[in-house]
């Protein structure tokens, strides 16, 4: 019997199982992060004070009390999460969601993003898996296309013209942090701040996007992801992992995008 | 100005004549300035940007964090800014060193050059008056100063 959260499944150590596979019986894609990784020169610590764990109920409270969440911005304005469809670029898929949280955050357009056009290139136009920091790095650098000019889960060289890197340019992140790994204390200071957190994970073999931290019972903690299974999967396509769950095994929080309208 | 800043005017004239001066008039002024004369950015309608440093935010105190990101405020926003053609609320809210687009609306490119003294900062400004100040300290004063400019 899965739990539930504010009408999310709530994924644990009691019942992950359930949730390992997409419910297609299609790929995920994580692979894991290689040991002496990091963002290829453009690397960017986390630099911002802890908030203490004794602080955290309150927070979340006051959070929900003046409703300025993350979540509750991604709801306002109704950021529908991403479907990888079969692609292995969870771990894409998981960076582009969290940069369309972040154009949410500065109130631009919503443009549904591609998240084929970083990860096919990185990967030579293969099915392949990744980790959040490669699709990241690649952003920074070149953007992400809309999915107007290339459609989400198109593994296909056609796309990359003239059309989708004149717009992709308009998409690039400015500035970001990269976690600790298996840092949950970080993972939540960023959510309190508002910053969404793709995330690794292991155990799963997956990566999804964090957006909220939650007190699911008085004291225990847990995380709001976007999955990219579409919207049919959990409550909107968002669930709930426990912090056992949700603890990263890499994790990287784009902070500002540039401000544009296309 | 309005009766409470009248009233606050004759308060300081009878102290004058009392001999005794307050070091502080500051709230006699009120911030939201009644003229477009003197905007440093015109607006053809309710207009807004909201300027933080994203990765100081661990720096404000919690209520003016919230503020900044709280749902009521944007709630507003959406409500009572102009739309764009696609529908968009014509507010945002952007990093200090943001980089700036060209298909950005030239409200929000010249208003980003607005000198200001801290972050976060409000510039609100509707084509009849404006707000250019510090941003407010919690929810409801951001709402009560955006209302000034934007209307209830």
């Amino acid at each position: 019997m899965t739990d539930a959260f504010r009408g999310m499944p709530v994924i644990g150590d009691d019942n992950w199982q359930e949730f390992y596979d997409e419910p297609t019986g299609l790929s995920k894609g994580r692979s894991a992060r290689p040991p002496d990784a990091s963002l290829g020169g453009v690397a960017a610590s986390f630099n911002i004070p802890l908030i203490p764990r004794a602080e955290w109920s309150d927070r979340i409270a006051d959070l929900d009390r003046s409703k300025s969440s993350l979540k509750h911005i991604i709801d306002q304005i109704g950021v529908k999460v991403l479907d990888q469809n079969g692609t292995n670029y969870c771990w894409c898929n998981a960076v582009v969601y969290a940069v369309m949280a972040v154009r949410a955050v500065m109130n631009e357009p919503q443009i549904r993003l591609s998240p084929a056009s970083v990860a096919a290139p990185i990967k030579g136009y293969r099915n392949q898996g990744g980790w959040g920091g490669e699709a990241l790095d690649y952003i920074i650098e070149h953007g992400v296309a809309s999915q107007q000019f290339w459609p989400a889960n198109a593994i296909d060289r056609q796309y990359d013209n003239q059309a989708s890197k004149a717009d992709r340019v308009h998409h690039k992140v400015t500035a970001w942090l990269e976690l600790a790994n298996r840092s949950f204390n970080q993972l939540a200071t960023c959510l309190l701040h508002r910053l969404p957190v793709p995330i690794g994970l292991n155990w799963w073999g997956h990566e999804v996007c964090a957006v909220q931290l939650v007190e699911t019972s008085p004291g225990v903690f847990g995380v709001v992801i976007a999955n990219s299974w579409g919207s049919s999967w959990g409550n909107a396509g968002f669930g709930v992992l426990t912090e056992s769950k949700a603890t990263p095994d890499d994790a990287v929080a784009p902070q500002v995008a540039i401000a544009s309208t296309t | 100005m309005d009766r409470r800043n009248i009233a606050a005017l004759v308060y300081v004239i009878a102290l004058h004549f009392a001999g005794i001066s307050l070091p502080i008039v500051s709230p006699l002024i009120d911030a939201v300035v009644p003229s477009v004369a003197s905007a440093p950015v015109k607006s053809d309608g309710f207009r807004v940007l909201i300027v933080e440093d994203v990765a100081a935010r661990h720096t404000l105190p919690k209520e003016q964090e919230a503020a900044l990101l709280s749902t009521e405020v944007s709630g507003y926003l959406n409500a009572h800014c102009v739309k764009s053609p696609s529908g968009q609320s014509e507010w945002r809210r952007l990093d200090a060193k943001a980089t700036i687009a060209d298909s950005e609306t030239p409200f929000t490119r010249e208003a980003m050059n607005i000198k200001r003294d801290s972050l976060p900062w409000l510039y609100a400004a509707n084509g009849r008056k404006f707000f250019n100040g510090p941003y407010p300290k919690d929810v409801d004063s951001t709402l009560a100063t955006l209302r000034k400019v934007g209307g209830q």
